[in-house]
């Protein structure tokens, strides 16, 4: 196979990934209690991608302690003003400073 | 009830302004490993094209510029891309009384954030959802393929680290709080974080998914004791 054909495969098993229960399921009609376990995806995935992303290779936690603190600033922001700029400017600051610091 | 064209693509325009913020030096990054893999930098950039996904095209160019048997990195790239079916089956009734041209197209921008962003807007009316969906998607689509270009043209002078890696957990960590409605979805985040972390040693990323099934297994108890 060449990089092309990797890249075409890809790309074309991750859109069936992404179409698949959309495109099968179109006719179903999805009781109260189904949908309301599918809201918890969103929320699940969040948490473990938020998880994933503080670790690092072979699994070890990377955050250091300016990590926790811009993640505790960024989460008493963004749910106090409930705006995700307004977190994310905020928790960028903590952390610049708190590197320049430390 | 509907909402002005403008007004949902203005919406849609400001949020991914805010989400792409974390995902620019990403982007940028990403045409540093294309040049560094020694992939072709046309066939490189033409993945932000045909997958448009982040991790997924950056798992491929990193196994094929170290050598690995492409159907061996295609393989890995697609357990890593495995996490967009959870996204299929939770959107799967938020897209049933879309037109069908719409469940063809609407997929191939479903990436993280596109998703999270369905979580945390409001839009009951679906023809104001699948503006926004579409908006917001693109706008995004049009940034990383813009960017990743951008980024492998200027790769001689982008440093390997940009010292940012913080943004993207910081992202996630907003997008999951803005998303949070019930009190019980505190208790699945919580668990799948858990879990997330004690399995992140697990290879491809399967850790998130695992940890996500788990969380969602406890989610299915909490709902059938509450109902």
């Amino acid at each position: 196979m060449s990089v092309f054909g990797g890249i075409l495969v890809a790309g074309i098993g991750a859109y069936l990934m992404r179409a698949s229960f959309i495109l099968l399921l179109s006719g179903v009609v999805f009781p109260v209690r189904v949908v309301r376990i599918l809201d918890h995806v969103g929320p699940a995935v969040m948490a473990a991608l938020v998880a994933t992303t503080l670790t690092g290779k072979d699994g070890q936690l990377e955050a250091g302690l300016i990590e926790c603190v811009t993640l505790t600033v960024m989460a008493v922001v963004t749910l106090w003003q409930r705006d995700l700029l307004s977190g994310l400017l905020v928790a960028l600051v903590v952390f610049f400073v708190g590197n320049a610091i430390l | 009830m509907s909402n002005g064209l403008s007004a949902i693509a203005i919406a849609a325009v400001k949020d991914v302004s805010v989400l792409f913020l974390p995902v620019l030096p990403f982007a940028l990054l990403f045409g540093v490993m294309v040049v560094e893999s020694g992939v072709p930098q046309i066939l490189g950039w033409s993945s932000s094209v045909i997958m448009f996904g982040g991790a997924a095209q950056m798992t491929l160019i990193t196994l094929i510029g170290e050598g690995a048997a492409i159907s061996a990195a295609v393989t890995t790239t697609l357990i890593v891309t495995a996490r967009h079916i959870l996204y299929s089956v939770s959107l799967a009734p938020r897209f049933q009384g879309q037109p069908g041209w719409f469940r063809w197209v609407g997929p191939y921008i479903l990436i993280d954030q596109v998703f999270a962003l369905t979580q945390v807007k409001e839009l009951s009316d679906d023809a104001d959802f699948r503006r926004y969906y579409l908006a917001a998607g693109f706008m995004f689509w049009g940034l990383w393929v813009a960017f990743t270009g951008l980024g492998i043209v200027l790769a001689p002078v982008i440093p390997d680290t940009l010292g940012i890696d913080i943004a993207t957990p910081l992202l996630f960590l907003g997008l999951l709080l803005m998303g949070i409605k019930r009190r019980c979805q505190v208790v699945t985040a919580l668990v799948s974080g858990g879990a997330a972390l004690v399995l992140a040693g697990m290879d491809n990323q399967l850790g998130l998914i695992v940890a996500v099934l788990i969380a969602l297994t406890v989610a299915t108890f909490n709902e059938s004791r509450v109902s």
